[in-house]
């Protein structure tokens, strides 16, 4: 609601996967399928309670329902200054 | 928090460009449903008060330009935009028309071809966030395999869900996937994977087509009847997120499944009835998922049973209660803004029992539930009179 009051909270790099799709037909975006034929995509149950979406690396051999992840970076481009820009997705902690 | 209708309102004339996936202009293809709502009903466009326009692509004024296909009788016409649920929204606007006293008729059209859009795949390409690359089919499908741990759903049940609505399309001459021969369960688990564990003959078909819906009050409504019985709008409701536990704030595409359980909650109370009243259902069925988790917050049937409800055959024609009777987003097709205005198209059509071979038999009461991103949910009822 506007107006609550609100804190500050950093956010843990681990969490417990909730739910988890791989995708076969790219539409949007530039991400590199590499030799997976897809990309693995999931929701992530951070400890703090909340849940955050990004892609999984890896293929649907590599994690299931409650496996532990872990954020990691990858690069996807330049921008217009030619300065590298990266975005996360999040990989299976074994 | 169910919003009211001041009067009661009634479906007069519906019609359709059959869907399609061959490149049609929207503006003919809306031209073709608009004239043939207004033949149903009996009326000329002179009538109409108001003109509710849903499309998704098209562009700036294109509502408007097209109104002026029906005659320039300079009505108010307004662009109505909420994704998925862009064309149930037109019809809610026009059915809050006349049921809120503006006009004694207006019309709900709604025109689209998803191909021709940007946005949806057909943009240049964009820096990537991490939420660009999360598109519907992942969502749904994030669903379907959450779904799949908690109750065991297989993707056979996915299947069967897909293989029903194909079949039910094959007698909708409005359809844009009619298969000659009937889909089998089979079939569809060996399309190629879109997005496990959902395969191409799941996702809702992508294309073009138009549709349109008139309502009026009752007084119009039993002037142009003509010996049909009439269509009452029992409900219109339309919700927008509320906050959920595992709230999901980026791109949630059909947003937490609390909404369509209060929409249509909102909706069976407006209409004075309950889930057992039914005799139909069309919902957003972009992919199998979907309709298996509405049969639940529809409240079909209890949480967790709807997997039974698909082995058992409740929900196909014939069955206890048809869902995707024209053949769902699925099959029948899903353009983008006449989606919505299908269902009231089909819906009618079997309350009036005019609904040829796909006909629900002694079909009263039917209703319509159309989820879009962002998030919004629409569920209209309607039912017959007399």
């Amino acid at each position: 609601m506007s107006g609550a009051t609100v804190a500050d909270c950093d956010l843990s790099p681990k969490g417990v996967l909730y739910a988890w799709t791989f995708l076969h037909v790219p539409r949007m975006g530039s991400i590199s399928f590499d030799d997976t034929g897809g990309y693995g995509v999931g929701q992530i149950d951070l400890p703090e309670g909340v849940r955050i979406q990004a892609p999984l690396v890896g293929t649907p051999d590599d994690w299931q329902i409650g496996t532990t992840m872990a954020l990691t970076t990858f690069p996807v481009g330049e921008d217009d200054e030619g300065n590298e820009i990266v975005t996360f997705r999040f990989e299976a902690v074994h | 928090m169910g919003t009211r209708l001041g009067q009661p309102v009634y479906v007069i004339g519906v019609g359709m460009h059959p869907f399609n996936n061959d490149g049609l202009p929207s503006a003919s293809m809306a031209d073709v449903a608009g004239m043939t709502a207004l033949a149903d009903a009996g009326i000329e466009f002179r009538e109409v008060g108001a003109l509710y326009n849903g499309y998704l692509g098209g562009g700036v004024t294109s509502g408007v330009t097209i109104a002026k296909e029906f005659g320039l009788t300079g009505i108010p016409v307004t662009h109505v935009e909420n994704a998925s649920a862009t064309g149930s929204c037109a019809f809610g606007e026009a059915v809050h028309a006349v049921g809120g006293g503006r006009v004694d008729v207006a019309m709900a059209l709604g025109f689209d071809d998803m191909n021709r859009m940007r946005g949806l795949g057909g943009g240049k390409r964009r820096r990537v966030g991490a939420e660009d690359i999360m598109l519907p089919a992942a969502f749904f499908a994030m669903w379907a395999t959450r779904r799949m741990h908690e109750v065991g759903t297989t993707e056979r049940t996915f299947a069967e869900i897909a293989a029903k609505n194909w079949n039910h399309a094959r007698s909708n001459p409005m359809a844009q996937r009619r298969a000659d021969h009937e889909v089998t369960v089979d079939e569809v688990l060996a399309s190629t994977m879109i997005s496990y564990p959902h395969t191409s003959m799941m996702a809702c078909a992508a294309g073009g087509g138009a549709a349109a819906a008139i309502v009026a009050t009752r007084e119009v409504a039993e002037r142009v009847a003509d010996g049909r019985p009439l269509v009452r709008v029992a409900a219109s409701q339309q919700r927008s997120e509320t906050y959920t536990d595992g709230h999901v704030f980026l791109g949630a595409v059909i947003g937490p499944a609390q909404m369509t359980r209060d929409t249509a909650g909102d909706a069976y109370e407006q209409a004075g009835l309950g889930p057992g009243d039914l005799d139909l259902v069309q919902v957003h069925d972009a992919f199998p998922v979907e309709e298996l988790v509405y049969y639940e917050l529809l409240g079909i049937c209890g949480d967790g049973d709807g997997d039974r409800l698909v082995a058992e055959g409740a929900t196909r024609l014939g069955g206890r209660i048809p869902f995707s009777t024209d053949g769902g987003l699925t099959a029948r097709g899903h353009p983008g803004g006449p989606t919505g205005l299908a269902q009231i198209h089909e819906t009618t059509l079997q309350l009036r029992h005019e609904a040829g071979a796909r006909q629900v038999d002694g079909a009263r009461t039917g209703l319509c539930h159309m989820a879009g991103a962002g998030s919004v949910c629409v569920v209209h009822i309607l039912q017959r009179e007399g």
